[in-house]
């Protein structure tokens, strides 16, 4: 490693420069309206200036053979050969294609045609006027290989981002955030949009392999916008609107549930097999077939609860959650400066309500950004970032919400308090405090109007007044348990450095950079007295999470142009990093008021809720890299670099992560160069190693927790006792996963530029899995950690860009679309891995097939009656899988028994394609732009129907059902309860491909010469929306495809697919203003 | 600039070589398990983790012992939920592989039995299958022999706590006595029932030749912990279940002679929280209340559902509710109500009539009798204790005959008990599942029946029985007609004496073996029990409606042994785990 240090030193040290007599040329540049053009680099071999304020130049040369260059972020580069000039003025051009684009990539920068790896770049146009809060989600469609997945539509909430598949089977597979060079650990929750200057995606591995252990699963690249050499500049920038749910669960209130049973027990009572059977099972007589009398009581109850006191009116828990939610964004900005010090200053603020009460989020972000010229060889840029967000949570997910019966108002009326006070329990309740279930418990029940009248069933019959309990639920009604919590987080951020550059000689740099990153996160959980049951204490949950994060990065860089079309650089370097993340949560109880809830107020601390860690992380590496350009054709890159970390054990702490790739520009040779339509034509190939290290901290050493009794006389003193973990073995041997990806590419332009394509196609094979491997229960603990098996990905992605018309009305479109399949190869020693869900649904991973495959019993339909059954000469000991109107489970293995060998691959969760296009129109100074994305194929587990009051009155789970033997509706949408549970089944599998219209933006910019009038230098007026049209699968019957429950089990990646209780999309209309002076 | 490259090159090197701490961090908030154990200090406190551990599986247990047996049903079986739906399929003796349930006590029993393993592995036990014995390594940490081999006599009781419990439901299970790998694991398949039965005897040998035999001392800082009696009195159970009830005699007559424990004098004091550990408890799985994670949740599942704070604060969630059959045997006769009854069974009014009353007597005339049933219990101004319950319904004069004589003023309003629940370990509490009460597992009264069931009907083990009776209120049995008979009383008496204590269900199986009358095996016990409930509580069951006559066919005995869990089985794919006949 060290010999490797200073081979690469004596490289940089025994490069020699010298200088000759010289001529001196001076000029001036400007645009293609004659403005001058500040900061034009001006070179001529290792020498380069900078133009001034006024776009002048001076220059040394050698003779009248020697050449100029000019070159210019978002310009056509020029070289000039000086001749006898002593002037030479040039005039750029905007380079309006992307052949002279410089990307961003690891430590460093490249032109776009000499890239050689997969890298992605998405510049800022209108990312700020989307209407979202968040990067990550403004980003969604916008990449090839990029899969951004919005699994909550709660306000803030993160997004689930995926570079090209999944490369681990961790739960941390997503993509490492680098903003200006700084890895920031917690993504892109922070950053203010309107700060990003550009996005670059390193995709394939050999870009990423830079980045060593944390590139596997790609590295997004965000560079914040500069201060340009200029007079200050300043813009204003509002936007305001409004969002509600695109769409709502069909749900069916008490009464129209009610109506519904009547009339199936009509049609029941006609059919000749039911009848047949009444008369040894009376409860086909009740209201729910097998249902019982007593149950028939409880759906009536709460009939006439809904009829006699809420006025026939049902409460609508869904539409008392939901609103019309706000959204503002406010953005201040001030760049300019000089030649010695440039500036960026802004200020954001962004306030998006999410569409459920109670969720709020709000974000503040200031950016200071100065580059300052100490002299002419040491240059220093200050950036300064704090931010601070603010979120407010939702106590209660919107399942409990719409699946809340309609018959129960959330606070009682006049009516129901007097109806819930004949018990001596709830004699105090009165109109205006919360109503909940068990007031309505045991109560006789009579279907009489307030005003006397009879209420008649929905059959014309008249109930005997009986006792009935409507809901036999022991929460509270989630109206009262939402407004009686108060989740509020509160996170403070810093983002902060200083980079050094000192050029040591033309072309030779040495840069150090030093940052520092510190989060605050608060959080304080507020529950009221009683509101998590009557009397239950009020609760007050403190918890606090400071994260420091030091890194200093030290690199030298050589660049040096051999001659006009060769080239070489180098680049080496030195990282280390130091992260301290200390947190405490402090649970108080019994609090005198809800007012007065600082914990000096607590009667006691629950210490079961108390806890505190401490702990540190440290990362090490060196780093490597050659560029070599020959003949402007070929391009070669090989990087390396070694990583040490905390994360793995004594011996296992080092990994190293080559990579290296080469391009080819075959429009430059000879047989090509005539070509008069073809103006790209790159090939690339790379290969390289990245790694994974987002796994628990000390996974390599089995820890001790409190685990205490009580020993002796009395209720027992306590005794303090050390216990090993339960949840996961540890394991000294684990290491890093490695990511060994080949990229093939091409780039192509034709048609002067107007049609760009590229195209990348990959393979990549994840070795040395760390996986979270189920052991024996027996062994105690049913997890360990281990490095076993691989996993491959491969794929392809197409970006398109098109200029489809120039001049007045202009069109131009870009397009991408995405494949990635999956595949097991090796999982240590097994033959597969099951896990399961919160429902006992399994989810298997097995050699072969793709990471995760739902594993459960495939069904045909129902079955429509018992003689049906009988026929079949099935049998089966698992619990009701042989009943009219259940699931008809097929016997797979054709034995004539249902069995869990029956069991078989029901579905996967991955995508086959991802897809997006945005269209860009203009005419004169209007411009219109909309944004299409969609995800084709994959299914998903729709949990939605486990309870039977999540299924019962929903629309989408009892039209068309079974009724009996005569009536089995469309012979495949079994009867509420009866029969086999659907959660192990297909039935609940369901497609989850979609296609939506996420941004519509159309704008109008202000005449210059209108607006100059009035002292601006632009203005510009906007709408935009997002999710004004969305379209699912037909197979199905939730509201939102992209939801995923990613909490508890789901946590696990080898656990995929599941969704319970989505979020509505948010439908959002924003209008905005933007002012530029 | 050529000094300046230089300098800079040497200062990149010195910055980049001298930084290897960095990386190399261990964990400052957790004590890291390698460095542990090896003092006696730390063994002792890795012990008291083996006891917090015997906590974990209470949760389940109830589950799997009193609710398969005719002490109790699930009384929620109309709620659809997922915790629900699993207890239903154990109250029906249907359970499916994938049960939640069965397979958290697996996995909460074996992490415990790791514990102790892990304990004793540092202490030098070692389990020598042969001669079937715990043999002792030579010291090697700091602590003295005699140290090492009383921490191990404990943690040896706890393993075999928790290996009986599992060989009874579940048969044949691995049989794990040192900490392992989980690649070690992944290559040992199921044992059989009598070589788990070897590691339980050695274990508790090894608890009684080296545990404190000190006496009962109702001031000793150790109570709680297993001594020497409690070993004796569980293998005496152990021997008892194998049939070797001559061995289980010897144990047992050394612990009424020499250990020092008594019977209460009053039932009620033995599960008081102001009385904890007291003389009749050998043993039992401590608890404390008041925020400090060490809380007992059982009454939080234990209360009726929908009682808000009446009950315990946090509501219930109705489990475990007892069976009409259960309170029928408390009530010996029309006038004695066993006093156990008070202490077992409570009772809430969920529904108050807004009947009002007419008479005076054991009669009540009523103005409706909505939602009134047979067999609930009646309170009210004038009725007193609650043992007066309705015997029969007149519906054509409105009336109820309560089943003993009260005296209720005219216009009374009279509440009709519908919920009764399992108040053993109720206590008042701050927290929901943080209650004070302790879980006993071996009582005095239990070594005084066992010493009956191991002696026979003779006028000793008569007597014993009685000891029992008297201090229940129930008159003297003054003989048996016959074996069975015998068999049966002493059955009966332990159902009551022990209700909810997570024995009925084993005793049903330990008299399986003994019983001559088909009628009083578990399977007549079962199939009288689901005859007897079918109609009021199995056939509301919406998750699975099912016949008498089919839960009757589910509680045969292929399905008295739990399956093992399917997640066992399908983790491991390099062998194949047998799976228990009838699953």
């Amino acid at each position: 490693m060290k010999k490797l240090l200073l081979l690469f030193l004596l490289i940089f040290t025994s490069i020699a420069f010298s200088q000759n007599d010289s001529k001196k040329i001076t000029g001036t540049v400007v645009d293609s309206k004659g403005a001058p053009i500040p900061s034009v680099t001006v070179t001529f071999e290792d020498k380069n200036t900078t133009t001034d304020l006024d776009g002048k130049y001076s220059i040394e040369v050698k003779n009248a053979k020697s050449i100029l260059r000019f070159s210019y972020l978002g310009f056509a580069s020029q070289i000039v050969v000086v001749g006898k000039n002593k002037e030479i003025n040039i005039t750029l051009q905007e380079s309006k294609s992307e052949l002279d684009e410089v990307v961003v990539i690891g430590y460093g920068t490249q032109k776009r045609s000499n890239v050689t790896g997969s890298i992605s770049k998405y510049k800022n146009e209108k990312l700020d006027e989307v209407a979202v809060s968040r990067l990550d989600q403004a980003l969604q469609g916008k990449i090839a290989g990029v899969q951004v997945q919005n699994i909550s539509s709660e306000a803030g909430a993160d997004a689930q981002i995926s570079v090209r598949g999944i490369s681990s089977i961790n739960a941390g597979a997503s993509p490492l955030v680098v903003v200006d060079g700084q890895p920031i650990p917690d993504g892109l929750a922070t950053l203010n949009m309107a700060d990003v200057a550009s996005v670059e995606v390193l995709k394939d591995a050999a870009s990423a392999a830079i980045y060593g252990s944390r590139g596997a699963s790609g590295v997004i690249l965000i560079t914040t916008k500069s201060g340009k050499t200029d007079k200050a500049k300043y813009s204003f920038k509002y936007s305001t609107g409004f969002k509600s749910a695109y769409e709502k669960y069909n749900m069916m209130t008490t009464s129209e549930y009610i109506n519904l049973l009547y009339s199936e027990r009509a049609i029941r009572l006609t059919d000749p097999a039911i009848q047949a059977e009444g008369l040894t099972n009376p409860n086909a007589l009740n209201l729910l077939y097998q249902g019982s009398a007593t149950k028939t009581n409880n759906l009536i109850a709460g009939y006439i609860v809904e009829n006699t006191m809420l006025g026939g009116k049902g409460y609508d828990y869904q539409s008392e959650v939901l609103r019309n939610a706000e959204f503002k964004n406010i953005q201040f900005g001030a760049t300019g400066g000089t030649k010695a010090m440039k500036y960026y200053i802004s200020a954001g603020y962004q306030g998006d309500q999410g569409i459920m009460l109670k969720s709020n989020f709000q974000k503040l972000n200031f950016r200071t950004k100065f580059d300052i010229e100490l002299s002419k060889r040491v240059k220093l840029n200050v950036n300064l970032n704090p931010s601070y967000t603010s979120k407010e949570s939702p106590s209660e997910n919107l399942t409990n919400f719409w699946r809340y019966p309609s018959w129960l108002p959330y606070q009682h009326n006049a009516l129901t308090a007097a109806f819930v006070n004949q018990n001596a329990q709830w004699a105090n309740i009165r109109p205006g405090d919360y109503a909940h279930p068990r007031h309505f418990i045991g109560l006789t029940y009579y279907p009489v109007y307030p005003d006397g009248s009879t209420l008649f069933m929905p059959d014309g019959t008249t109930f005997t007044p009986a006792a009935g309990a409507p809901s036999n639920s022991a929460q509270n009604n989630p109206m009262a348990s939402l407004l009686s919590h108060d989740i509020n987080a509160k996170s403070y951020g810093l983002q902060g450095g200083t980079t050094l550059n000192v050029n040591i000689s033309p072309g030779f740099d040495f840069k150090t950079m030093n940052t520092v990153y510190v989060k605050y996160d608060t959080k304080f959980d507020w529950t009221d007295r009683n509101a998590e049951g009557d009397g239950i204490v009020n609760k007050g949950v403190y918890y606090d999470n400071s994260y420091v994060d030091l890194l200093t990065e030290n690199t030298l860089n050589y660049k040096k142009e051999l001659d006009e079309s060769n080239s070489v650089e180098l680049l080496l370097g030195y990282t280390a990093q130091q992260t301290r993340n200390t947190s405490t949560q402090t649970t108080g109880l019994d609090y005198p008021s809800n007012e007065f809830n600082t914990l000096n107020n607590a009667l006691f601390i629950d210490k079961s809720g108390t806890f505190g860690s401490n702990n540190q992380i440290g990362l090490l590496s060196y780093l490597g890299r050659v560029n070599y350009v020959i003949d402007n054709k070929y391009f070669l890159t090989a990087s390396y670099r070694t990583d040490g970390s905390s994360y793995f054990g004594p011996n296992k702490k080092w990994g190293s992560f080559p990579a290296a790739s080469i391009g080819w520009a075959a429009n430059k040779e000879p047989f090509l160069s005539n070509v008069d339509w073809l103006n790209k034509l790159n090939f690339r190939t790379s290969y390289g190693v990245s790694g994974n290290n987002r796994i628990l901290n000390y996974g390599f050493q089995n820890l001790l927790s409190a685990s205490n009794y009580s020993f002796g006389s009395g209720t027992g003193t306590q005794t303090g006792g050390q216990v090993g973990n339960t949840a996961i073995n540890a394991n000294e041997d684990i290491t890093w996963e490695s990511t060994f990806q080949t990229n093939y590419g091409m780039d192509l332009s034709i048609l002067n530029n107007r049609i760009n394509v590229t195209l990348d196609i990959y393979n990549s094979i994840t070795d040395k899995l760390l996986l979270q491997q189920a052991t024996m229960a027996f062994s105690g603990v049913p997890l360990s950690w281990n490095n076993i098996g691989s996993l491959r990905n491969r794929g392809f992605e197409v970006e398109l860009n098109t200029t489809n018309l120039k001049g007045n009305f202009k069109w131009s479109t870009s397009a991408n679309i995405a494949h990635t399949e999956n595949r097991i190869i090796e999982l240590g020693n097994e033959a597969y891995l099951l896990n399961y869900g919160e429902r006992n649904e399994i989810y298997k991973s097995v050699v072969g097939g793709p990471l995760v495959q739902f594993f459960g019993y495939k069904t045909d339909g129902i079955w429509i009656s018992q003689a049906q059954i009988a026929a079949s000469g099935l049998t089966s000991n698992l619990p009701s899988a042989l009943k009219q109107g259940g699931l008809k489970i097929v016997d797979i293995n054709g034995d004539g028994v249902l069995d869990t060998n029956d069991r078989t691959i029901i579905g996967d969760p991955y995508p086959d394609f991802t897809w997006g296009i945005t269209n860009n129109f203009s005419y004169k100074n209007f411009d219109l732009s909309f944004s299409l994305q969609g995800v084709q194929g994959g299914e998903l587990i729709n949990g939605d129907p486990n309870y039977g009051e999540t299924k019962s009155a929903n629309r989408n789970y009892n039209s068309n059902r079974w009724i009996s033997p005569q009536n089995p509706g469309d012979g495949r949408t079994p009867y509420e309860e009866l029969g086999f549970n659907w959660m192990l089944t297909d039935y609940v599998v369901e497609d989850a491909s979609y296609f939506a219209l996420r941004e519509v933006n159309l704008g109008y910019n202000f005449p210059a010469n209108l607006v100059k009038k009035i002292g601006l230098s632009s203005l510009r007026l906007y709408t935009s929306g997002q999710n004004l049209f969305f379209h699912s699968a037909n197979g199905y019957r939730g509201i939102n495809p992209e939801g995923r429950s990613t909490s508890g089990p789901y946590g696990s990646a080898l656990i995929a697919g599941y969704q319970r209780g989505a979020f509505p999309i948010p439908k959002t209309y924003v209008f905005g203003i933007d002012i530029n002076f | 600039m050529k000094n300046s490259i230089k300098y800079l090159s040497v200062l990149f090197l010195v910055v980049a070589s001298s930084c290897s701490d960095i990386i190399d961090l261990n964990s400052e908030s957790n004590i890291i398990a390698s460095d542990y154990y090896k003092n006696y200090t730390e063994l002792q406190s890795g012990l008291t983790a083996c006891y917090k551990g015997m906590q974990d599986p209470l949760v389940e247990e109830w589950s799997l012992t009193e609710l398969r047996s005719d002490n109790t049903v699930m009384d929620g079986g109309s709620s659809t939920s997922t915790p629900n739906h699993d207890l239903a399929f154990l109250d029906q003796f249907y359970p499916p592989t994938t049960h939640q349930g069965l397979y958290k006590y697996w996995l909460k029993s074996y992490n415990n039995i790791k514990n102790c393993n892990t304990v004793l592995n540092a202490c030098g036990a070692n389990f020598n299958p042969s001669p079937g014995v715990i043999e002792y390594a030579p010291v090697t940490i700091d602590a003295t022999s005699s140290q090492c081999k009383s921490i191990a006599a404990e943690a040896s009781f706890i393993r075999a706590h928790h290996y009986f419990n599992l060989v009874r439901l579940y048969g044949g299970v691995f049989l794990i006595d040192e900490p392992i790998t989980p690649e070690q694991a992944k290559r040992i398949n199921r044992t059989t029932v009598s070589d788990i039965y070897k590691l339980i005897v050695s274990d508790l040998n090894n608890t009684i030749a080296n545990g404190n035999s000190s006496s009962y001392n109702a001031s000793s800082q150790d109570l709680g912990r297993a001594n020497v009696w409690a070993a004796k009195a569980l293998l005496a159970k152990v021997y008892l279940t194998l049939g070797r009830n001559s061995e289980a005699s010897a144990l047992l007559d050394s612990v009424i002679a020499s250990s020092g424990y008594s019977l209460q004098s009053n039932y009620g004091s033995v599960f008081s929280i102001n009385n904890e550990m007291n003389s009749e408890i050998l043993f039992a799985i401590r608890y404390k209340g008041g925020g400090l994670g060490m809380g007992n949740p059982l009454p939080n599942l234990f209360a009726p559902t929908n009682t808000g704070n009446a009950v315990i604060n946090g509501d219930g969630k109705g489990y475990n509710t007892p069976t009409s059959e259960l309170l029928n045997q408390f009530t010996a006769s029309a006038t004695v109500v066993d006093k156990r009854r008070e202490f077992n069974i409570g009772e809430f009014a969920k529904y108050t009539s807004k009947t009002t009353v007419a008479t005076t007597t054991a009669v009540l005339t009523l103005t409706s009798l909505n939602n009134i049933k047979v067999g609930q219990f009646v309170s009210g101004l004038g009725i007193t204790g609650s043992t007066k319950k309705v015997k029969t319904i007149n519906a054509a004069l409105n009336q109820v005959t309560l089943s003993a004589t009260v005296t209720v003023p005219a216009n009374t309003t009279v509440s009709f008990f519908t919920s009764v629940y399992p108040n053993k370990y109720t206590s008042p509490t701050v927290l929901a599942f943080d209650a004070e009460n302790d879980v006993p597992v071996l009582r005095y009264s239990d070594v005084l029946l066992m010493k009956a069931e191991a002696d026979g009907n003779t006028t000793a083990s008569k007597d014993l029985i009685n000891l029992i009776r008297r201090r229940a209120g129930l008159a003297d049995i003054v003989s048996f007609a016959s074996q069975d008979a015998f068999e049966k009383a002493l059955s009966l008496e332990r159902k009551l004496e022990f209700a909810f204590e997570n024995q009925r269900w084993f005793d049903l199986l330990r008299f399986n073996a003994t019983f001559q009358n088909a009628a009083n095996k578990a399977e007549g016990v079962m199939d009288a029990h689901f005859t007897a409930l079918w109609s009021t509580v199995y056939s509301t069951f919406s998750v699975l409606p099912v016949t008498a006559a089919e839960l009757q066919a589910n509680s045969n005995p292929n399905r008295y042994l739990l399956p093992i869990p399917q997640y066992e089985i399908d983790t491991n794919s390099f062998i194949t785990i047998p799976q228990n006949p009838g699953y």
